[in-house]
C-alpha cells in the first residue's frame, strides 16, 4: 500500500545551522504517528516543510499519495489534504463557530457571504466529530477543549487527509485528553492520518502506533509504540536517562509552617485542613476546576476565604492582599507563567527585581544600577538561567528559562512558603529536570513548598506527600511512598 | 509662521542676497514687533494683519503677525518663546488663555521686551492692553439692540465661544446685567450656551433651544460663528419673524443672513483698526511718550486710559447692518 | 439529531442579543428616551429625530469608517484632517470649474481614498503602529492644508450645493417642513453600505478575522496588505463623504474647525462596543453609541440643564452605560463558573 506521505533525505539549513539533516519520514494512511523531540530538535521545521511554509534543501524527496514533489507550498500542501493545527489553534475568537470551520469560504475575491452554506459545512464537520455547538456561538465563548474541536472541524471541512496537531493536549484536562484520544481513533478508522507533536510522553504512548524521535535535527528512529516506554523515550530524546524515585517521607519532626483549619470559600472549596512543614514538598493534584488553584490564590491573599483559619507558624493570619502575603513570606508562581508571572516585554533584570524593589532601594528610595545588577547576577547563577544579557526582554528566553526567571523573582523575596502552580507546563524534559532540581534544593534549604500539578507522576515523584482535591474537597492525603500512579489516577478521576 | 510670513521672509532674504547690500547702520534698523494672534489664516486675523501692516508703514516699525495653526494655547506659548529667543522689541498678543500665557510673558518682560495685548484685559505680564471697545459698553449696546427688536419683552438666550472665554463672558455678563436693570420684562431662560465659535455646533444648539423654549424671541450670540449657526437654524425653520438674532459677526459671512433680516444687526470692532492701534501704542511706548488719559492715539483719536489697570480704550464699535455691510465687505472684512 | 443541526432558532438569536453589549446600550438609550420624552414632549417628535440625524450625520459617517478600521485591528485618527482636505479640494474645484453632485462626491471621496492609502502604506509596509502613523499624518495633512490655503474659509459655495437636497418633503406645523436632506441621505447610505460590507461580503468577514487573530489570518493565506489597504481607504472615503455633509450643513468650508473633533467619533464607536484591540464591533452598536451621545447632548438642552453642568452628565451617562455592560458580562461569567 502506498504511504500517504513519504519523504526522504530532508535537510534544512538556517545560515550555518542544520535544523534538519537527512531526515526520512513515512506516514501511512489511517495511522496515528507521534513526533517527539526537545525544543530545537527540528520538529517545527519538519512540520513547516510538510505544510509547505518552508522549502527543504535540494536533494530531498517528498511524495504525497504516490506523487512526487520537489517541494511544497502552502496552497499545494493544503490542496493535497495536509492541515496543521498549531498549538494556539489559529482560530478567530470573534467569529462564530460556523465561520471558523468554513473559513475557506471567506477566501478569494469579493463575494457575497453565504451564511446558509457555511452553516451546512460546519454542521457536517461537527457531525463527524460528534460536536454539538450552536454554529452561531462565538468561538471566544467556548472552553479550550471546544475550541480544539472547532480547529479539528476546520481541518475536516478543508478535506484533510493528514492532520498535524502541535501540542494538542497542553491545555486540556485529563477528561478532555481522553475525549480527544477517542476522537483521534475515530478519525483514524475513517482513514485519516494523524500526526501528534507532544511533550507528554505518557499520552504519546497511549495514542500513537508509531513514534518518530528527533534529536538535534537528526532522526533517532521510528519505533512501534508498544516496543517502547516513557523512560526509554526520554532517553532517546535527550541522550540522558532520567530516573525519578519516590521521596522518602521523613519530615515529621520539622516545624509546621502553614496550617489550614476548615478553610472554605463558596463555590470554590470547602473544609480544607492541611499542614505544611518546613522543608516539605507537598503535592496537590486534582482536575482542572477542582478548586486547587482557587485554594492557592486564597493562600496568596488574592481570593479571601469565607470560613476557617490560616495559621502561619501557629499564629492565625488574615491575608487580605497579595502584598500582605508576600510580606508574611508566602510566594506564588502562577499556572500561566506567561500571562501572570512575567512581564514579557520587559528585561530579565526588571522582572527579577520586581518583587524586591522596596528592599533594594537605598537612601531616598532610589535603586542604584549596581545593587540591581548584583541581585540579578546572583539569582541568574543560582538558578542556572541561561541568558546572554540580563537586559534582554524575558520573551527572548526559552520556556524553561522563563520559568526559572519566575522562580528567581519569588525566591528573591526569601519566602517561607512557596506555592508552585503547574510549574512545568510547556517546558521540555531537560528543563523540567532542572526545575525539579531547584524545587528540591529549595526544600532542602527549609522552604515549605506546595506543588500543584495536573501531572500525576510530577506530584508523585517530586513531593513528599500528595493531596488530591475533588469538587473543592481534599479527598486523599498520603505520603508518596505509600501510593502509586494508578492509585492516584483513580482518586483524581473517581 | 503662516504662509504669508514665510513668503515675506523668503522674499526679504532674496532681496538682500541679490542686492548684496549690508544694512546701513544698526541705529537705522527699525525696531521689530511681532504680534501673536489666536489662529493663523482666518479672515478676522487677516484683517487685523492689514492694520498691522499699515501701522508698520506709518510708524516705521518692522511689524508682522504670526499665529498657531490650531486654536491651542500651548502653540501660542511656543511662538512667544521663539520671539523671546529672537529678541524682538515688542510682542503683540491676542491671548487664547491668559493663565497659560502669563509665565512666558513675564519672562519676555524680564528680557526687556514690551508687551501689548489686545482682547486681553485680564492678561498679566503686559505693558498695555488695547481695546477698541469697552467690554461693558459692547455688551450693553448689543442688548439694547436686541431689546429694541423684541419690544423690550420676551424670552432670550445667550451664546458664548466657551464657558471660559474671558471676553465673551464679560460681554455676556454686561448684557445680562443691562437687561435686568432696563428691561425687566425680558427673561434669560437658560444659562449661556457654549459653542458659538463653530457654525455647526451653534446651529445644533439653536435647533434644540427652539424646541426646549417654544416662546423664545431672541438670541444674542457672542463668538463670531454663533449668530451664523443660529441664523441657519432659524432660517431652516422659518422662524425669522419670531426670533431676533443679534451678535458679533463678520460682515462677509453674515451678509446673506443680514439681508434676509434674520440677523437683525451685527456688532464688532474693526480688526484692521485693532491691528493698527496695537502698532500705534507700541510706537508710543518705544518712543517713550507718556500715556495718560485722553492721549491722542495717532489715526484713531483720543483714548481713555486707565494707567493703573494698563488699559487703553478707543471707542470704535462697528455696526453691521443692511446699510453698512457692503461697504465693510469692500473694505476686506 | 443533535440540537445544533436544527435550524438556528429565533429564540437562540434573541438570547444572544440579550447578552450583547448592544442590548444593554439599547436599554440605556430607551430609558433615557422615555425619561426625556416624559419631561419634554418636544423630544419624541419627528422634527427632533430629523434634527438629530442631521446634526450627527458628520460624526456618524466618520464613526462608520473608524469602526471598520478598529475591527481590522488598526486605528486611524487622521480622519478629521482627511475630511478637511477633501472638502477643501472638492469645493475649491467645484467653485472654479463647476461640478455636479456626482463629480463633487467623487472628488471628495477620491481625495479621502488617496490619503487613506498613504496611511495604509505606512502601517503595512513599514509596520509602524497605526496610532503613530495616523497622529503623524493628521498633522501632515492638516499642516499642508493650512500652509497651502492660509486657513481661509470659503463662504461662497455653488448654489445647488448650498441649497442641498430635500426629498419626501412634508410640512410640520405652520412654520417648518422636513424631508430627507443630504445629511440624512448620506448617513443612511453609509450605514447600509458599511453593514453590507461587514456582514454580507467575504471581504468584511476577512476584516473581522484579521482583527481577531492577525497571525492566523496570515497563516490561512489572507491578503492582509490588500485588506488593510481597503480598510484605510474605506475610512478615507467615509471622511470624504462626511466632509461634504458637514460643509453643506455649515454652509461654508472652514479648514480649521474639523480637526479636534476626533474624540467625539472615537467615543461613539467605542461606546458602541468596538474594541481598540480589534476584531470586535458592529454597525448596530456604532449606531447606538452615536445615538446615545446625540440623545444626551440634545436631551440635556431640552431639559434645560445648565451648560455648566452638561459635561458632567455626559460623562456620567457614558460611565453608567459602559458599567452596565461590564457588570452584566461579569455576572454571566460568574454564573458560568458556578455552573
Amino acid at each position: 500500500m502506498t504511504p500517504f506521505l513519504d519523504m526522504s533525505r530532508i535537510s534544512k539549513r538556517f545560515g550555518g545551522v542544520h535544523a534538519l539533516r537527512n531526515v526520512d519520514l513515512t506516514l501511512q494512511t489511517g495511522e496515528v504517528h507521534c513526533l517527539v523531540g526537545e525544543n530545537g530538535s527540528g520538529k517545527s521545521t519538519l512540520i513547516k516543510i510538510i505544510s509547505g511554509v518552508q522549502a527543504p534543501e535540494p536533494g530531498g524527496r517528498i511524495s504525497i499519495a504516490g506523487q512526487d514533489y520537489p517541494h511544497l507550498n502552502p496552497v499545494r500542501s493544503t490542496h493535497c489534504g495536509i492541515q496543521v493545527i498549531y498549538q494556539d489553534l489559529s482560530l478567530f475568537p470573534n467569529l462564530t463557530v460556523a465561520e471558523n470551520i468554513a473559513i475557506g469560504q471567506h477566501l478569494g475575491g469579493v463575494r457575497r457571504v453565504d451564511w446558509a452554506a457555511m452553516s451546512v459545512i460546519a454542521l457536517n464537520a461537527m457531525a463527524k466529530v460528534g460536536a454539538e455547538f450552536d454554529p452561531d456561538t462565538k468561538v471566544a465563548e467556548l472552553p479550550i477543549a471546544g475550541r480544539q474541536l472547532v480547529a479539528i472541524c476546520r481541518a475536516l471541512a478543508a478535506d484533510a487527509k493528514l492532520i498535524i496537531m502541535d501540542e494538542p493536549t497542553a491545555s486540556l484536562t485529563r477528561h478532555e485528553v481522553d475525549a480527544l484520544i477517542a476522537l483521534v481513533s475515530e478519525l483514524k478508522r475513517a482513514g485519516m492520518c494523524i500526526v501528534f507533536v507532544s511533550h507528554r510522553l505518557d499520552e504519546v504512548l497511549e495514542i500513537a502506533e508509531r513514534v518518530t524521535v528527533l534529536r538535534d535535527g537528526v532522526k533517532v528512529g521510528t519505533f512501534d509504540a508498544d516496543t517502547i516506554d516513557s523512560r526509554k523515550l526520554s532517553h532517546l530524546m535527550t541522550g540522558h536517562a532520567f530516573d525519578y524515585d519516590i521521596h522518602p517521607y521523613r519530615l515529621a519532626a520539622a516545624p509546621v509552617v502553614l496550617e489550614l483549619q476548615g478553610l472554605g470559600r463558596d463555590g470554590d472549596y470547602e473544609d480544607v485542613d492541611l499542614t505544611l512543614r518546613a522543608g516539605e514538598i507537598l503535592g496537590l493534584t486534582g482536575l482542572l476546576g477542582s478548586g486547587r488553584t482557587e485554594l492557592a490564590l486564597s493562600l496568596f491573599g488574592m481570593n479571601p476565604p469565607d470560613r476557617g483559619v490560616i495559621l502561619l507558624d501557629g499564629q492565625p493570619v488574615s491575608l487580605a492582599s497579595n502584598a500582605e502575603a508576600i510580606r508574611k513570606g508566602i510566594a506564588y508562581v502562577p499556572e500561566d507563567r506567561l500571562t501572570l508571572g512575567l512581564i514579557l516585554d520587559q528585561s530579565i533584570t526588571s522582572n527579577i527585581t520586581l518583587t524586591v524593589l522596596g528592599r533594594l532601594a537605598g537612601r531616598l528610595g532610589l535603586i542604584t544600577a549596581g545593587t540591581r545588577n548584583g541581585h540579578v547576577t546572583q539569582w541568574v547563577s543560582r538558578l542556572g538561567i541561561k541568558v546572554s544579557d540580563p537586559e534582554n526582554p524575558v520573551k527572548t528566553l526559552s520556556g524553561g528559562n522563563q520559568q526559572r526567571v519566575v522562580l528567581a523573582k519569588w525566591m528573591a523575596t526569601n519566602p517561607r512558603v512557596l506555592i508552585l502552580d503547574s510549574p512545568t507546563v510547556g517546558v521540555d524534559i531537560s528543563a523540567k529536570d532542572g526545575i525539579y532540581d531547584i524545587i528540591r534544593q529549595l526544600a532542602d534549604a527549609g522552604v515549605a513548598v506546595l506543588l500543584i500539578s495536573d501531572e500525576i507522576p510530577e506530584v508523585l515523584y517530586h513531593s513528599h506527600r500528595v493531596l488530591v482535591m475533588r469538587h473543592g474537597r481534599l479527598t486523599l492525603d498520603v505520603p508518596s511512598s505509600q501510593t502509586s500512579e494508578p492509585a492516584l489516577r483513580q482518586a483524581v478521576n473517581a | 509662521m503662516n504662509r504669508r510670513e514665510t513668503l515675506r521672509l523668503m522674499g526679504g532674504a532674496t532681496a538682500m542676497s541679490v542686492a548684496g547690500l549690508p544694512r546701513l547702520s544698526w541705529a537705522d534698523t527699525p525696531k521689530e514687533m511681532v504680534t501673536v494672534v489666536k489662529i493663523a489664516g482666518i479672515p478676522w486675523f487677516n484683517a487685523l494683519e492689514k492694520g498691522i501692516q499699515k501701522g508698520a508703514k506709518d510708524f516705521s516699525i518692522n511689524a508682522s503677525m504670526v499665529g498657531p495653526a490650531n486654536v491651542d494655547p500651548a502653540q501660542q506659548v511656543k511662538l512667544l518663546e521663539d520671539l523671546i529667543a529672537k529678541k524682538v522689541a515688542v510682542i503683540g498678543l491676542v491671548p487664547l488663555d491668559v493663565k497659560v500665557c502669563e509665565p512666558v510673558l513675564k519672562r519676555a518682560q524680564a528680557a526687556g521686551i514690551k508687551i501689548i495685548t489686545h482682547e486681553g484685559p485680564e492678561q498679566e505680564g503686559r505693558d498695555w492692553n488695547v481695546e477698541l471697545i469697552d467690554s461693558v459698553r459692547f455688551g450693553e449696546v448689543q442688548m439694547e439692540r436686541l431689546a429694541k427688536d423684541m419690544g423690550g419683552k420676551g424670552e432670550y438666550v445667550v451664546y458664548v465661544g466657551t464657558l471660559t472665554t474671558p471676553l465673551h463672558n464679560k460681554w455676556a455678563d454686561a448684557a445680562i446685567a443691562y437687561q435686568k436693570k432696563n428691561f425687566p420684562d425680558m427673561k434669560l431662560v437658560a444659562d449661556r450656551f457654549p459653542g458659538a465659535d463653530e457654525i455647526d455646533t451653534s446651529q445644533r444648539t439653536t435647533q434644540d433651544v427652539i424646541k426646549a423654549y417654544p416662546n423664545l424671541a431672541g438670541i444674542l450670540g457672542f463668538g463670531s460663528n454663533g449668530p451664523i449657526g443660529a441664523g441657519n437654524a432659524v432660517r431652516q425653520q422659518r422662524l425669522q419673524k419670531k426670533i431676533a438674532i443679534v451678535g458679533t459677526v463678520l460682515p462677509s459671512q453674515a451678509k446673506a443672513l443680514i439681508n434676509d433680516d434674520i440677523i437683525r444687526e451685527g456688532f464688532l470692532w474693526n480688526p484692521t483698526d485693532a491691528g493698527y492701534a496695537m502698532v500705534a501704542v507700541a510706537s508710543l511706548v518705544l518712543n517713550g511718550k507718556p500715556i495718560t488719559d485722553g492721549v491722542e492715539v495717532p489715526g484713531l483719536g483720543k483714548a481713555s486710559v486707565d494707567v493703573a489697570g494698563k488699559q487703553i480704550k478707543v471707542d470704535k464699535i462697528m455696526r453691521i447692518n443692511k446699510e453698512t455691510v457692503d461697504g465693510l465687505i469692500a473694505g476686506g472684512l | 439529531m443533535p440540537d445544533s443541526l436544527k435550524a438556528p432558532s429565533v429564540k437562540a438569536a434573541l438570547a444572544r442579543f440579550r447578552r450583547s453589549h448592544e442590548f444593554w446600550l439599547l436599554a440605556v438609550i430607551l430609558v433615557l428616551c422615555a425619561g426625556l420624552g416624559a419631561a419634554n414632549p418636544q423630544f419624541l417628535t419627528m422634527q427632533n429625530l430629523f434634527d438629530l440625524l442631521t446634526s450627527y450625520a458628520f460624526v456618524g459617517i466618520l464613526a462608520l469608517g473608524l469602526l471598520v478600521v478598529l475591527i481590522a485591528g488598526g486605528i486611524d485618527i487622521s480622519f478629521t484632517a482627511t475630511a478637511s482636505v477633501a472638502q477643501y479640494v472638492a469645493l475649491v474645484i467645484a467653485n472654479a470649474y463647476g461640478a455636479n453632485w456626482f463629480s463633487l462626491f467623487a472628488m471628495a471621496i477620491g481625495t479621502g481614498v488617496a490619503l487613506g492609502a498613504v496611511n495604509a502604506l505606512f502601517v503595512q509596509k513599514l509596520r509602524i503602529p497605526s496610532i503613530i502613523v495616523s497622529v503623524a499624518t493628521l498633522n501632515i495633512f492638516y499642516g499642508l492644508l493650512i500652509f497651502v490655503t492660509g486657513g481661509k474659509y470659503i463662504y461662497s459655495l455653488p448654489d445647488w450645493f448650498a441649497t442641498g437636497i430635500f426629498w419626501f418633503e412634508f410640512d410640520w406645523g405652520p412654520t417648518s417642513s422636513y424631508g430627507v436632506n443630504l445629511q440624512i441621505l448620506i448617513l443612511g447610505i453609509g450605514f447600509l453600505v458599511t453593514w453590507l460590507l461587514l456582514n454580507r461580503t467575504n471581504i468584511g468577514r476577512q476584516v473581522y478575522a484579521m482583527g481577531g487573530n492577525p497571525d492566523a489570518a496570515q497563516r490561512l493565506g489572507f491578503h492582509t496588505f490588500r485588506l488593510n489597504m481597503l480598510v484605510y481607504c474605506y475610512m478615507g472615503a467615509m471622511a470624504g463623504a462626511a466632509s461634504l455633509v458637514q460643509a453643506q450643513l455649515a454652509q461654508s468650508v472652514a479648514p480649521t474647525v474639523l480637526v479636534g473633533k476626533e474624540l467625539d467619533v472615537v467615543a461613539a464607536v467605542v461606546l458602541g462596543g468596538a474594541s481598540l484591540a480589534g476584531g470586535v464591533g458592529t454597525v448596530l452598536g456604532t449606531f447606538l453609541g452615536l445615538a446615545l451621545l446625540a440623545v444626551l447632548q440634545n436631551g440635556l438642552i431640552l431639559l434645560g440643564v445648565s451648560s455648566y453642568w452638561s459635561p458632567l452628565f455626559v460623562g456620567l451617562v457614558i460611565l453608567i452605560s459602559v458599567s452596565v455592560t461590564a457588570w452584566s458580562q461579569r455576572e454571566r461569567r460568574a454564573r458560568r463558573v458556578r455552573a
